[in-house]
């Protein structure tokens, strides 16, 4: 590589850099110290920061119990059918986040699909807790799923025919063997599907709607901050910038969706 | 005490398995020879209930444990009901798990002081004992081996299947263990197949010889020892 060569690709990289260091930058150096100290611990950022941690924490533990059976059995069985559920699950990934709130609200608001039983019961979910966690749950599940996914099957086969030739147990062999072989890979992807959770907008805007201290998560508070109280917006980006910085780093160290060699 | 009738299987066009008949009779140790990649390791697989044939009969102690594309239904008993242990190439040791966890796995309805004593007793045999505490990753490719040899020993089996054990090991520790391993076949009494492309390695520690070529057992001879 000549030096021309070189020189266009460090420009190039200094760019790229730039394009996305700026933006991070901005939102670090919009408030003082003292006012991001004074507004992180105002009620306006306090009260949506609990509510996401919550429901992100609650959602992603959901993913993790509901999504893990079928994750296991795409990754480590072959059936009929494999490649669209396999498909079907990612679909949450891909789409706008104002389509997947649609969804939601015509599944399971009241005269929805599913809602108009719910309210025969009594049951309305639209502009609930239960809500935020069911499209935050929707719209991250996919993070966990691919990484969980990878994990099982990065499991090396000999290892379980080994445990299969010990036990006839296969909760036994799934317990002790699949399930700890596979946990870092499982616990990449519930920090995944929590911080897309955590930042989730469009989808629980449109379904859960925007109730302060009921259904208003960090990212609705920051939108609707902007329009009067630009600092509190500005804190609660700096603490979302921090944990998705954190968050990625433990993502990629604990091996991130890649498979071990 | 192993009987393998009219074995066949192929991986799509390729017939690795064709028409594979051997009987191993109780307390015989035989030699499976032949060069890698031609189906020894296969054929163990399915005497071990691994793998499903494409078609053929596998006996073990008069009774049917795999059957395909035979008389009646077929049958195919889990791995864990034949009362064999199986020493693969590469160990296949639990990871996570510390040599004591590794070698009490299988070992099942027994109290917990009665599973500590077989266990210990195996790795005593197999003087691993002082390992008990270590993790696989912690140990040489030696005491790995001891480490696979007694957790496929630790349930008591009949059977043994070992798949090139001494491969991977250098030709010092080969030797050594080649002698260990005779010994313990004889302690034990177990019914062996051996599988292993060494001709030598296969003199050394089997009753009698099976040539594997072409898919079956192309002879077989007695060893003088």
């Amino acid at each position: 590589m000549n030096r021309t060569q070189t020189l266009l690709l460090g420009l190039a990289s200094v760019l790229f850099l730039f394009f996305i260091a700026v933006p991070v930058a901005a939102v670090f150096l919009y408030t003082t110290p003292s006012q991001l100290a004074s507004a992180i611990t105002s009620d306006a950022v306090i009260t949506p920061l609990k509510l996401s941690f919550l429901t992100a924490t609650v959602s992603a533990t959901l993913v993790v119990i509901v999504a893990t059976p079928l994750s296991y059995a795409l990754a480590r069985r072959r059936f009929r059918g494999r490649l669209f559920l396999d498909t079907l699950v990612d679909i949450p990934m891909v789409l706008p986040p104002s389509v997947a709130g649609l969804a939601l609200l015509l599944a399971f608001a009241p005269r929805g699909l599913v809602g108009r039983y719910l309210l025969q019961q009594g049951i309305v979910l639209p502009g609930s807790l239960i809500a935020v966690i069911m499209a935050e749950a929707f719209v991250a599940s996919p993070f966990y799923f691919r990484s969980s996914k990878t994990a099982f099957e990065s499991v090396n086969q000999r290892i379980l025919d080994s445990a299969r030739i010990l036990t006839k147990s296969d909760a036994r062999v799934f317990l002790r063997v699949t399930l700890p072989l596979a946990s870092r890979g499982i616990l990449a992807g519930f920090i995944m599907c929590w911080a897309r959770a955590l930042g989730e907008f469009g989808a629980t805007l449109l379904f859960a709607g925007n109730l302060p201290g009921v259904t208003q998560t960090m990212p609705l508070a920051i939108y609707i901050a902007m329009a009067s109280n630009l600092v509190a917006a500005d804190a609660l980006s700096v603490i979302l910038i921090v944990i998705s910085f954190v968050v990625l780093a433990a993502f990629k160290f604990l091996g991130g969706w890649q498979k071990p060699a | 005490m192993i009987s393998i009738g009219g074995l066949c299987k192929a991986f799509g066009e390729r017939q690795v398995i064709k028409d594979l008949n051997l009987e191993v009779d109780a307390g015989e140790v035989v030699g499976l020879v032949g060069p890698s990649g031609i189906g020894k390791s296969t054929t163990l697989n399915i005497v071990a209930g691994l793998m499903e044939p494409d078609s053929g009969e596998v006996k073990i102690g008069g009774k049917t444990v795999t059957r395909f594309a035979g008389p009646g239904p077929n049958v195919m008993v889990h791995p864990a009901d034949r009362g064999l242990g199986y020493v693969m190439q590469d160990n296949a040791l639990f990871p996570h798990l510390s040599v004591m966890a590794n070698v009490t796995f299988g070992l099942r309805g027994l109290d917990a002081s009665a599973v500590r004593k077989r266990a210990m007793d195996v790795m005593e045999m197999l003087r691993i004992a002082d390992l008990k505490g270590l993790l696989p990753g912690q140990l040489s490719g030696g005491q790995q081996k001891r480490v696979a040899l007694a957790r496929s020993l630790a349930p008591e089996p009949r059977i043994l299947l070992m798949d090139e054990p001494l491969t991977s090991l250098d030709q010092e520790l080969r030797q050594h263990l080649m002698g260990e391993l005779r010994a313990i076949f004889d302690r034990l009494d177990l019914t062996v197949i051996y599988v292993t492309h060494d001709n030598f390695e296969a003199r050394s520690l089997a009753d009698r010889i099976a040539v594997f070529g072409s898919g079956r057992i192309s002879g077989s001879f007695f060893v003088s020892h």
